[in-house]
C-alpha cells in the first residue's frame, strides 16, 4: 500500500514537471580550458549581483534562463557579491549591459565576465591562473557561496589541491585527504578506509566515471587506487543524498577522470619513494577526439629487498602494485559525445619460506577493473541525456602451498581461495532545465551482480572429497533503481532539492522493492547566512564481511540473500552555512542523526576462512543487528590568500546492537571516535616556495581486549604411551593459553594524533613545470597504537612471568622526497 | 571459506613484515592502563567424566589478569567435591599429576546420570558445575580407502560411520591410532601414530549432527600415510597394520569448549582475528566440566 502510493506520487511528480513551461530568455554554451580546449566541469556560471546561476556539466556545458524582467533583482541587491567580484581579477568583454552579463569562475582559473546580450549560445575559454591563491576545499553548487545551496553534507575537492597536502612517503592519496574532512573518520593507522557518520567502509559508494570500485586499496589499504594525475573532479556527499545516487547507506565519493587535451600533447609524472607515475594526453583528431593514458607502478619490493637482511625471503622483490587509467573522448557532433574510459589495478605478494622440514609458498593478489562507455546527447539547450554501459570487477586470490617432509607422512597442502564480484550495469539519465526555477533529472540504473564469495578451494590431501564444493557459492542478482529529482529555486530565499528513488533487488530466492524519498531544503537569510535541513532514506543490497576492521583485501563482498536482509538507513541533518565574503572565509555547522538496520557482522570467533561446520557457508558466519549514529560537525575554511586551508571538528557517537553479540547489549563499533579534529594549512612564502602541514587528532578506537590469561586443556581420548602402544584411558592434553575478554569493544585505545609537514619548491621552465617536495609523516614521532597484544614478560633471572599489555605502533617519523613534473 | 587461520597467520605476519623497515625503530611498549588494572583472578576448572575412565581427574588453576604474575597457576589446596544424587566424594590433590584425582571404582560414572562438581579454595572462592553422561554410540563401520592426490601421490585414509540417535542434538569426537611395522625401515619394529581427521584447513575431529540429525554420520577422512606408486602397495609398505578406532559421544559443553580451543589455537597470535571467547559452564569461574561416553573398535588392515 505504501509502495503503491509512492508510485502514484512518483508518476504525479513526473507529470507535474512537464507543466513547468517557461518562455524566459535562455543562454547556453560551453566553457573550455584555454590552450587545451578541454571542457571544464563545475564552472560557476552566474549573473553578476544576483542569486541566479548554474554550473557546467561533465561536457563543460551550461544552460541558464534569465529571470523575467520583473523578478530580476536589482544591482544593489547583494553588496557582498560585488565585493567578492572586485577582489578577483575580472576580464571584461564589452560590458555594456551588466545585467545581461555572465560571470564564469572556477578554482585554478581566471574569473571572466562576458556580455551575454543578444546571444543564444557562446563558448568561453578560461585561462589557467591564480594557482597559488586558490580555494583548497570548497563546496560545489550553483554559486560560490555555501549559503546559497540547498544541498548539505556535500564537499567538492579540487584535485589540483591534492598535490599540496603532505602524504605518507610523499604518495598523494585522495582517500587520505577525504579523511581530513569533518564527518569522515579514519580506521587504523595508515588505512584508506573511510567511515562516514558512523557508517562502515562498505557503506560508501565509491565510483570512478560511474563504475563502482569495490576495493579502493593498494598495499593492504595503505594507499588507494586513485591516481591524482588523472582525476578531474571529486565530490563527497555525506547526507541529503540526491535521488540519482543509491545503493549505499553512508556516503558517495564520486570521482571523474580528466579528458585528454584536444589540441596538443601534454604529460605529467612523478617519482617518489614508493611509486612512480606517468600520464600522457593529447589529441587523436585535432579538436574532435582526444586520449589520456596513465600508469603508476610501485617498486616497494626493490627498495625493501636492499634494506632487509638476506634471510632467504623472496617476498620483497615479488611485491608490487600497479594502476592503469585510460580515456578516449570523441565529439561525434556538436550534440553527441562518446567516451570510453577504463581502469585496471593489481596488487601482488609472493613469498617462499623454509621452516624446519616445511616449505611454505604463499601468495596473495587482488585487483579492480572498471570500465565505462558513455554516449551523451543534447536534444536542445535545455534537454540532454546520457546513456552508459558500466563494468566493475574485483577479484582476490590467496594461495598457500605447504610441503611437510616427514618420515612416514609426506604431505602437501595446497589451498586456493578465490573470491570476487563482477558487475555489468546499464544507466540512462535525462537532464532537463525547466525554466529558471527547475532543474530536473530522471534516470534508471540496472546492475547485474555476479558474486563468488569463496568460490573455489583445493586441498590436495582431500582433493576428491573437496572437489565438489567448488563454485557452490556463486550467486547472481539484479539491482535496479529508477529516480526523479528536482532542484527547485522558487524565489531568492528558498532552495529545494527533492526526489524519489525506487530501488529493486532480485535474488533467486527473494526480492525487494523499496521507495527512497530524499529532500534537502535551504532558506537563505540576509548577510550570507542560510539554514538547511535534509532527509534521506537509503537501501544497500551488497555488504562487506570484515573480520579485521582493517580494510584488508580479504574483506568479502556478499549479496543480500533470503537470509541476509538489505541494509537500510534513515538520516536527518540540519545546519547552517555562513560566508564571510571579505575574508574568503566560510563556516558550516551541521548536526545529524542516522539509524541503520540490518547491518551485518561476523559471529564471535569467526574468520572468513574458518569453517565453523563441515558445510559452512559465509551466511552461517553472519549475524545481523542495528546501529545508530549522531553527532555534529563544524568546518571553517579559508579559501584563498597566501594562507589557505581549513579546520574541521567532529563530535560523534556510533552504537551497534546485535542480538548475538555482546549478549544483546549495545556496544561501540571499533571505529567509533568521540572527537575528531583536522587542521590543514597551506602557506605560500613566495610563488615558488610553499609550506603545508596537517594535524589530526582522534579519540582512540573501541577495542575488545583480553583482561586475563588462563590455561585450559583438551581431553585426549587416545595417547601414544610409547611408540608401540596407546594408552587406554583419556588424559588431559597439553596446556593451551587462552584469554578472558571483557565486554565487547569496552576498551578505548589511546588517542591518535599526528603532524605531517611538507615543503614544496616549484620551478616553471619554458615548457616544463616541476616540483620538488620534502616531507615528514608523523613529524613528532607519536607512537600511535596500531594494535595491543597481551604477552608475558619474564622477571629477569627468574622463571616467573608477568602478564602485560603491549602497544604496537606502525609508523614512526618518516621522511620522504619526491619529484613531479608537468608539460 | 576453508583456509585455516594458522596458515593465514603466517601470511598475514609476512605481509605486515613488509613494514618492518618503517616500524623497526618502534619497539612495542608496555602500557599501564588505569581502567584495566585490579582485575580479580578467577578459578579455572577443567574436568571430563566418562564411564570408561579408570581415574577421575579435575584440574584447578587460576587466571592471570593484566599486571599479575603468572607463576604456576595451579591451585593445590582446593576442596574438590563430586556428587551424584545423595552420594558425594572428595577428589584429592596429586602433586605429581597436578590434578585432583580419584580411582574410578570408588565412584563409578554411569550412563544418563548427572554429576555435580564444586570447587572451593581456602580463600573463599567457590565455583560449581554439573554434567550428564551421554549414552555410548557404537561405530558401525571403519572403511579403509585410498585417495589419489596430485601426481603419483596416493593417500591412505580411514573413515568412520555410525548411526546418530534421533530426536536429540548429538556431538561427537573421533580419534584413531594407526599401528604398523614399516618393512623398508632399517630395523623394522612396531610403531604407532595418531590419525589426523580432516585437514588443517578443514579439521574433522569434532562432529555435530546439526546437518543430518537421526541419520547415518560419517567422519572426514583420517589420514594414515602418503605413498607413491613406485613404493608398491600399502601392504608391501606396512606389515601388521591395525587401527584403534574410537568414537566419543560428548555433551554440548564438551563440543563447544573443544571447538573454541581449536579456533583460539588457530588464531592465536593473529591480532586481527575476532576474539574467541572460550565458552564456560563453570558458574562463577572459567573452564569446562563435561561428560562423554566412548566406544572403541580395533581393526586389522589386511
Amino acid at each position: 500500500m505504501v509502495l503503491r502510493s509512492a508510485i502514484v506520487i512518483f508518476v504525479l511528480a513526473l507529470l507535474s514537471f512537464s507543466l513547468l513551461a517557461n518562455s524566459s530568455p535562455v543562454i547556453s554554451g560551453y566553457v573550455r580550458e584555454k590552450g587545451t580546449n578541454r571542457p571544464l566541469v563545475g564552472v560557476n556560471v552566474y549573473i553578476p549581483n544576483t542569486h541566479v546561476g548554474t554550473t557546467t556539466d561533465a561536457a563543460g556545458y551550461f544552460s541558464l534562463t534569465f529571470p523575467a524582467a520583473g523578478t530580476r533583482p536589482t544591482e544593489a541587491a547583494d553588496a557582498s557579491a560585488q565585493a567578492s567580484l572586485t577582489s578577483l581579477p575580472v576580464t571584461t568583454e564589452k560590458l555594456s549591459r551588466p545585467e545581461l552579463a555572465l560571470t564564469f569562475s572556477l578554482v585554478g582559473y581566471e574569473t571572466m565576465t562576458v556580455a551575454a546580450a543578444d546571444k543564444k549560445s557562446l563558448t568561453v575559454w578560461l585561462a589557467v591562473g591564480q594557482s597559488l591563491k586558490e580555494v583548497v576545499v570548497r563546496s560545489s553548487a550553483t554559486s560560490q557561496r555555501l549559503s546559497d545551496q540547498a544541498d548539505m553534507g556535500r564537499i567538492n575537492l579540487p584535485v589540483d589541491q591534492l598535490a599540496k597536502i603532505p602524504a605518507l612517503l610523499g604518495e598523494k592519496d585522495l582517500l587520505k585527504v577525504i579523511q581530513l574532512l569533518p564527518g569522515v573518520q579514519k580506521g587504523s593507522e595508515g588505512s584508506t578506509n573511510i567511515y562516514v557518520r558512523g557508517g562502515g567502509p562498505d557503506q560508501n559508494l565509491i565510483i570512478l566515471d560511474d563504475a563502482v570500485i569495490y576495493n579502493p586499496s593498494h598495499l593492504f589499504g595503505f594507499f588507494s587506487v586513485f591516481n591524482g594525475d588523472v582525476l578531474r573532479n571529486v565530490e563527497l556527499t555525506k547526507s541529503g543524498f540526491p535521488a540519482h545516487y543509491g545503493g549505499r547507506l553512508s556516503s558517495v565519493i564520486e570521482t571523474t577522470t580528466k579528458e585528454g587535451s584536444r589540441e596538443t600533447l601534454h604529460g605529467a609524472g612523478s617519482v617518489g619513494l614508493i611509486a612512480s607515475r606517468l600520464t600522457l594526453d593529447g589529441p587523436l583528431k585535432a579538436g574532435k577526439a582526444s586520449f589520456l593514458l596513465s600508469g603508476r607502478r610501485s617498486y616497494y619490493g626493490l627498495i625493501s629487498s636492499l634494506l632487509q637482511p638476506k634471510n632467504g625471503s623472496a617476498l620483497a622483490a615479488n611485491t608490487y602494485f600497479y594502476d592503469l587509467n585510460g580515456k578516449i573522448t570523441v565529439e561525434a557532433s556538436p550534440n553527441d559525445k562518446l567516451t570510453l574510459s577504463g581502469y585496471s589495478g593489481y596488487d601482488d605478494f609472493q613469498n617462499t619460506r623454509n621452516v624446519k622440514n616445511t616449505t611454505v609458498q604463499s601468495g596473495m593478489n587482488w585487483g579492480n577493473t572498471a570500465g565505462t562507455l558513455r554516449w551523451q546527447h543534447r536534444f536542445s539547450n535545455k534537454l540532454s541525456s546520457s546513456a552508459a554501459v558500466l563494468f566493475s570487477q574485483y577479484h582476490l586470490r590467496v594461495s598457500n602451498q605447504e610441503t611437510i617432509t616427514n618420515d612416514s607422512l609426506n604431505r602437501t597442502y595446497q589451498l586456493q581461495y578465490l573470491s570476487g564480484i563482477r558487475d555489468v550495469s546499464l544507466k540512462y539519465d535525462i537532464d532537463w532545465l525547466a525554466g529558471t526555477a527547475h532543474h530536473i533529472r530522471i534516470g534508471v540504473l540496472s546492475t547485474y551482480h555476479h558474486f563468488a564469495p569463496g568460490a573455489a578451494v583445493q586441498d590436495v590431501t582431500t582433493s576428491t572429497s573437496d572437489g565438489g564444493l567448488a563454485n557452490t557459492q556463486v550467486i547472481n542478482t539484479i539491482e535496479s533503481g529508477i529516480y526523479a529529482e528536482d532542484q527547485w529555486q522558487p524565489d531568492n530565499h528558498w532552495r529545494i532539492h527533492g526526489g524519489l528513488r525506487l530501488s529493486h533487488y532480485q535474488h533467486p530466492n527473494t526480492q525487494f522493492l523499496r521507495p527512497e524519498p530524499r529532500l534537502s531544503v535551504a532558506y537563505v537569510l540576509t548577510d550570507n547566512w542560510s539554514v538547511k535541513g535534509s532527509y534521506a532514506r537509503m537501501n544497500q543490497y551488497v555488504h562487506i564481511l570484515s573480520n579485521t576492521g582493517l580494510g584488508l583485501p580479504t574483506d568479502l563482498w556478499v549479496p543480500t540473500t533470503g537470509r541476509v536482509k538489505p541494509q537500510q538507513s534513515e538520516q536527518i541533518a540540519a545546519g547552517f552555512a555562513r560566508d564571510f565574503s571579505a575574508k574568503t572565509l566560510s563556516l558550516t555547522v551541521e548536526g545529524y542523526y542516522k539509524s541503520m538496520n540490518n547491518i551485518i557482522s561476523f559471529r564471535e570467533g569467526a574468520t572468513f576462512m574458518n569453517p565453523v561446520g563441515t558445510d559452512s557457508r559465509w551466511e552461517d558466519n553472519v549475524t545481523a543487528g542495528r546501529g545508530w549514529a549522531y553527532g555534529a560537525e563544524a568546518m571553517l575554511q579559508k579559501r584563498s590568500g597566501r594562507l589557505s586551508g581549513w579546520v574541521g571538528y567532529t563530535l560523534s557517537w556510533t552504537k551497534w546492537q546485535f542480538a548475538e553479540l555482546n549478549s544483546g547489549r549495545p556496544f561501540f563499533p571499533r571505529y567509533d571516535r568521540r572527537h575528531n579534529v583536522s587542521i590543514v594549512g597551506i602557506f605560500d612564502f613566495t610563488p615558488r616556495l610553499r609550506l603545508s602541514a596537517t594535524w589530526v587528532y582522534g579519540t582512540g578506537q573501541a577495542l575488545t581486549l583480553p583482561l586475563a590469561r588462563y590455561m585450559v586443556n583438551k581431553n585426549n581420548p587416545l595417547q601414544l604411551v610409547n611408540t608401540t602402544t596407546e594408552g587406554g584411558s583419556s588424559e588431559f592434553s597439553r596446556n593451551y593459553m587462552v584469554r578472558d575478554y571483557g565486554d565487547r569493544n569496552s576498551f578505548r585505545a589511546e588517542a591518535y594524533h599526528r603532524l605531517d609537514v611538507s615543503l614544496q619548491y616549484q620551478r616553471r621552465g619554458k615548457h616544463i613545470e616541476s616540483v620538488w617536495e620534502l616531507g615528514v609523516y608523523n613529524a613528532y614521532n607519536r607512537q600511535n597504537p596500531f594494535y595491543y597484544a597481551m604477552e608475558s614478560q619474564k622477571y629477569p633471572g627468574t622463571k616467573v612471568a608477568r602478564t602485560v599489555l603491549r602497544r604496537y605502533s606502525l609508523f614512526p617519523a618518516i621522511p620522504s622526497v619526491s619529484y613531479a613534473f608537468k608539460f | 571459506m576453508r583456509l585455516n587461520f594458522s596458515r593465514m597467520k603466517h601470511l598475514l605476519l609476512i605481509f605486515f613484515g613488509i613494514f618492518t623497515f618503517a616500524s623497526c625503530t618502534n619497539a612495542p611498549e608496555e602500557i599501564v592502563l588505569d581502567n584495566l588494572s585490579q582485575q580479580a583472578t578467577k578459578l579455572v576448572v577443567v574436568g571430563f567424566l566418562s564411564p570408561q575412565d579408570s581415574i577421575l581427574a579435575v584440574k584447578v588453576s587460576h587466571s592471570a589478569p593484566i599486571g599479575d604474575s603468572f607463576e604456576g597457576s595451579i591451585v593445590t589446596n582446593a576442596t574438590v567435591l563430586l556428587s551424584s544424587g545423595n552420594a558425594s566424594i572428595r577428589l584429592a590433590y596429586n602433586a605429581t599429576s597436578t590434578l585432583y584425582q580419584l580411582p574410578a571404582q570408588q565412584f563409578p560414572i554411569k550412563n544418563g546420570n548427572t554429576y555435580k562438581l564444586t570447587v572451593e579454595t581456602p580463600g573463599g572462592q567457590r565455583v560449581e558445575s554439573s554434567c550428564t553422561i551421554p549414552e555410548a554410540v557404537q561405530l558401525q563401520q571403519v572403511t579403509f580407502d585410498s585417495l589419489t592426490g596430485t601426481g603419483s601421490q596416493k593417500q591412505y585414509v580411514i573413515r568412520y560411520s555410525w548411526q546418530d540417535p534421533a530426536n536429540q542434538t548429538n556431538f561427537y569426537q573421533v580419534a584413531g591410532a594407526f599401528a604398523y611395522i614399516k618393512t623398508a625401515a632399517p630395523s623394522p619394529q612396531p610403531t604407532s601414530a595418531l590419525v589426523v581427521f580432516g585437514t588443517p584447513a578443514h579439521p574433522g575431529e569434532f562432529v555435530s549432527d546439526e546437518t543430518a540429525n537421526g541419520g547415518k554420520l560419517e567422519s572426514l577422512p583420517g589420514l594414515l600415510s602418503t605413498g607413491s606408486a613406485t613404493q608398491g602397495t600399502f601392504y608391501t609398505i606396512y606389515r601388521q597394520a591395525s587401527i584403534t578406532a574410537t568414537l566419543l559421544h560428548v555433551d554440548e559443553a564438551y563440543y563447544r569448549y573443544h571447538k573454541a580451543i581449536e579456533l583460539a589455537a588457530s588464531t592465536n597470535g593473529n591480532p586481527f582475528a575476532e576474539p574467541v571467547t572460550i565458552p564456560s559452564n563453570i558458574k562463577g569461574g572459567l573452564g569446562c566440566f563435561a561428560g562423554y561416553n566412548q566406544a572403541v573398535v580395533r581393526v586389522r588392515l589386511k
